[in-house]
């Protein structure tokens, strides 16, 4: 079956009871403030709330940077991540295409990176998430895993930033935007 | 004297809400197999007899192999990169019929400023069915392309040598 159709076609069983359709809408629900809360505690530096996105053992792994596993990396990871006011960014996530089993949710979804630069505001990258949640025991969902892939970068770095980080991954993504394949 | 009809039960409140979120999940599909050459699953956002007005064509491709042709002219992932993404979805569901407004833009990689860019945005009109199967799928999407940038993106191309769906147009990988 097609990775969409998965999405499609397994999220609601043909004879489910009114309690297990609302528990289902309820989840999905909970997954998407799950997948917002991401952005908006790293956007604006809230550590603690960015933190309890994710499960004790979960792994990030950010392109050209270190692999994380578990909240002590995670937070460093956060600490080493630009926050406001001391600079605004935006990242945006789209279209979930949510897929529960049980206490376990696979969900792809598109994200966006906007950025201040020197004549405005630009997309500074664009990729897809790749995410694995779990219901923990207080209820809420949470990250157990989260693979972005980026697939296109801005070369120019923002005001008041960094380039990313040098790595395949960035390297690839820069194909698009650049005359002569770098990664070539 | 007017009777106001019964207001809806727990259920006809549960299954409206479902019908939202199923109708919204088949557009976000639509993206993402368009995006990453799903060809399969996204064929199966559209009803049989279901039509996607791509304004690369003068004409709405009409059943399923039009629709498979048109995919194939598209461009994909990892041969571009771009994403299609929509957004504020305005869902009214009558019966087994929905009419969806939305808004849409792609983003696609430029050479001229080394970036992610808006390649296009617009609005996409669309009627979906509730199938046999219970799935809602696309019966008719008519793309209102409102802006587009006047350079290509960077890593379109044409992919096809069908000259079958339009004659006139060269510019595959743009339909949205």
């Amino acid at each position: 079956m097609a990775l969409i159709a998965h999405y499609l076609h397994t999220t609601r069983g043909p004879a489910m009871g009114i309690e297990e359709r609302l528990r289902l809408l309820e989840d999905e629900q909970s997954i998407l403030e799950t997948l917002y809360a991401y952005g908006h505690g790293l956007d604006y530096g809230l550590e603690d709330a960015w933190i309890d996105c994710w499960t004790e053992d979960a792994v990030l792994d950010w392109p050209g940077r270190a692999f994380m596993r578990g909240h002590a990396e995670l937070r460093a990871g956060f600490r080493s991540h630009s926050h406001a006011p001391a600079m605004y960014h935006k990242h945006v996530v789209m279209a979930p295409l949510i897929a529960i089993d049980g206490d376990t949710a696979t969900v792809r979804s598109m994200f966006a990176r906007l950025d201040r630069y020197p004549d405005g505001p630009g997309i500074r990258a664009f990729g897809r998430y790749r995410d694995t949640l779990v219901r923990c025991a207080d209820g809420r969902w949470r990250l157990r895993e989260r693979l972005p892939e980026i697939e296109a970068v801005r070369a120019q770095a923002p005001l008041g930033g960094e380039p990313f980080p040098d790595s395949a991954a960035m390297r690839k993504a820069l194909v698009g935007t650049q005359e002569k394949n770098p990664g070539a | 004297m007017v009777q106001t009809p019964p207001p809806p039960d727990i259920a006809q409140r549960l299954q409206w809400l479902e019908d939202q979120r199923a109708i919204v999940r088949t557009l976000h599909a639509y993206g993402h197999t368009l995006d990453y050459g799903d060809e399969a699953g996204f064929i199966d956002c559209f009803a049989s007899d279901g039509e996607l007005g791509w304004s690369m064509y003068p004409q709405p491709l009409k059943g399923h192999e039009q629709i498979r042709t048109g995919f194939r002219r598209h461009t994909h992932a990892p041969d571009a990169w771009h994403k299609h993404m929509l957004v504020q979805p305005q869902v009214t569901v009558q019966g087994d019929s929905a009419l969806v407004l939305s808004m849409f833009f792609r983003l696609d990689p430029y050479i001229s400023t080394a970036g992610p860019e808006i390649y296009a945005f617009g609005r996409y009109i669309d009627t979906l069915v509730r199938c046999a199967d219970g799935h809602w799928r696309i019966r008719s999407r008519i793309v209102e392309k409102e802006a587009a940038r006047a350079e290509g993106p960077a890593l379109a191309r044409d992919h096809g040598t069908d000259r079958a769906l339009s004659a006139h147009h060269k510019g595959a990988g743009h339909g949205h």
